[in-house]
């Protein structure tokens, strides 16, 4: 139902506040249909992707590096290429250089009209490693 | 010297929540007045005395809640409300089965026994029967108990006053009728 | 009607007039009862929120109701809807939880966005407060029901009309005799 597919990787370091932590940089590529999640009770989906990873720092690390709103009646079949995180990809340290296997997942939040709120991941997922150097070029 | 002249209690003859009322209480008088007898309030007081209690754990519920927030407030939390609501059934239970529809209890000494004369009534929503019925204990434990079923047209007339001397007239009938235990027919 | 009201007052007696009143403490004590009930039961200390903002529109508009759990054994994860509040500030916020990271002793700490907002919630936090912790969250939103808050919302805005609302209920129950 859905491919997740990364391409590009680098990782330059930057500081957020004081410390230098890991910034990961990735584009991906994103197909999914999703339009039979749809029915009366469901007034909107809210998608993530999520990249989430085990570090020497923190047992569980879970990012949110794209979002998505698709209301009901808009077209929920995407296919994205190249698309761009639309949040920095930050470690809490430095965690993310010559990582093995960080694992990047789909999911959505069925928001109704009145009701239940669920938070669905969806199956397939896809795993990727950063390179074990830092890049110093722009991305 | 101390006039004393009974209310006369004007109620709106077609409300029957009020009509049963004023005619409990006209009743309640005969009991007090005529018939001398001494009104126990023990059923009553055991009603309030539950009610208190519900109120009292809730306020204690609120009052430690306050005091030390939730999460640590849980245990005291769980105990009250589960209180709260097992006094509300007991309360439930005690006012369906236990009072039913009593509003008077009267203690009465005769000679050298007492009796208790307990007063209930009824009234069917949109019925205009009011349902009288009355139980007498004596000291052996015995019970004997009559009812009357008229319509409160008998003992209200039209200006929505209550007719005292009805309601003393039908009282002192089954306070009669009830009294003479020993006359087997 | 007012008369009518009245009269039925001044004929009760004192026992009558008790019991009037512990009725009225008893529907107050059943609300109240309900609500701390409630608290048990979803671990949250306020198990129902009204949405005050619209920062996450479209999900949620203001009036709004969520109805939140806070057991410990379920995690907040990334994606959810939590409600949470900032040391020193009493007003709830619900937001998305946008990052976390979680070490095995059990300590987390999360990054919020509102759906509406551009960007994060760094800036609603404390001085100096970077991430969220789960001592400040008061619940994950589990449900929700539209519009059936804006009475809170009214009670709020406008203090005579709650303080009207509820006169009007204390006085039919203290006056109405059953």
């Amino acid at each position: 139902m859905n491919t997740v597919k990364v391409v590009v990787k680098n990782v330059p370091d930057y500081g957020a506040s004081r410390e230098r932590n890991d910034l990961g940089y990735l584009t991906f590529d994103l197909k999914t249909d999703l339009s039979n999640l749809f029915n009366w009770n469901v007034k909107q989906l809210f998608l993530y992707l999520t990249a989430e990873y085990v570090t020497p720092n923190n047992e569980l690390n879970q990012v949110v590096l794209w979002d998505k709103i698709i209301l009901r009646g808009e077209n929920a079949l995407l296919d994205f290429k190249n698309m761009n995180t639309k949040y920095y990809f930050w470690d809490d340290g430095n965690g993310l250089k010559g990582h093995n296997n960080v694992t990047l997942t789909l999911s959505w939040n069925i928001i109704p009209n009145a009701g239940l709120l669920p938070n669905i991941q969806a199956i397939g997922l896809h795993s990727f490693k950063f390179p074990t150097e830092y890049t110093q070029t722009r991305v | 010297m101390v006039n004393e002249t009974p209310e006369v209690v004007k109620i709106n003859k077609w409300d029957g929540a009020a009509a049963k009322n004023a005619i409990d209480d006209a009743i309640r008088e005969v009991f007090t007045g005529e018939l001398k007898c001494k009104e126990s309030f023990a059923l009553i007081d055991g009603r309030l005395f539950l009610c208190a209690l519900a109120v009292g754990v809730a306020l204690y519920a609120l009052l430690w809640d306050y005091l030390y927030p939730f999460p640590q407030s849980k245990l005291v939390l769980i105990i009250c409300v589960s209180s709260y609501f097992i006094l509300m059934s007991i309360l439930t239970l005690y006012t369906t089965f236990k009072e039913k529809g009593i509003f008077v209890v009267a203690k009465e000494k005769t000679g050298n026994n007492s009796r208790v004369w307990e007063a209930s009534s009824y009234v069917k929503k949109h019925d205009d029967k009011y349902s009288l019925v009355l139980v007498m204990r004596d000291a052996n434990g015995k019970t004997r108990e009559a009812t009357v079923n008229k319509s409160f047209a008998n003992y209200i007339d039209n200006n929505g006053t209550v007719v005292q001397s009805v309601i003393v007239n039908e009282i002192t009938k089954l306070y009669n009728s009830l009294s003479s235990e020993k006359k087997e027919k | 009607m007012l008369d009518s009201l009245f009269d039925d007052v001044k004929r009760m007696n004192k026992r009558q007039f008790i019991y009037q009143v512990l009725s009225f403490g008893m529907i107050v004590s059943s609300a109240l009862m309900i609500w701390k009930g409630l608290m048990v039961v979803t671990g949250s200390e306020s198990p129902i929120v009204v949405v005050l903002s619209g920062s996450m529109e479209p999900a949620f508009h203001r009036g709004d109701l969520l109805f939140l759990t806070n057991y410990p054994d379920e995690p907040v994860r990334v994606g959810e809807i939590v409600v949470f509040k900032v040391e020193g500030r009493d007003i709830p916020i619900v937001h998305r939880v946008l990052k976390l990271h979680e070490k095995n002793n059990g300590t987390v700490k999360f990054l919020t966005k509102g759906d509406n907002n551009s960007v994060d919630d760094r800036g609603l936090y404390a001085q100096g407060q970077l991430w969220l912790t789960k001592k400040d969250v008061v619940g994950r939103t589990r449900g929700f029901l539209p519009y059936v808050g804006m009475v809170t919302i009214y009670m709020n805005e406008y203090p005579k009309f709650k303080f009207a609302v509820l006169a009007c209920l204390a006085i039919y129950v203290l006056v109405h005799r059953e």
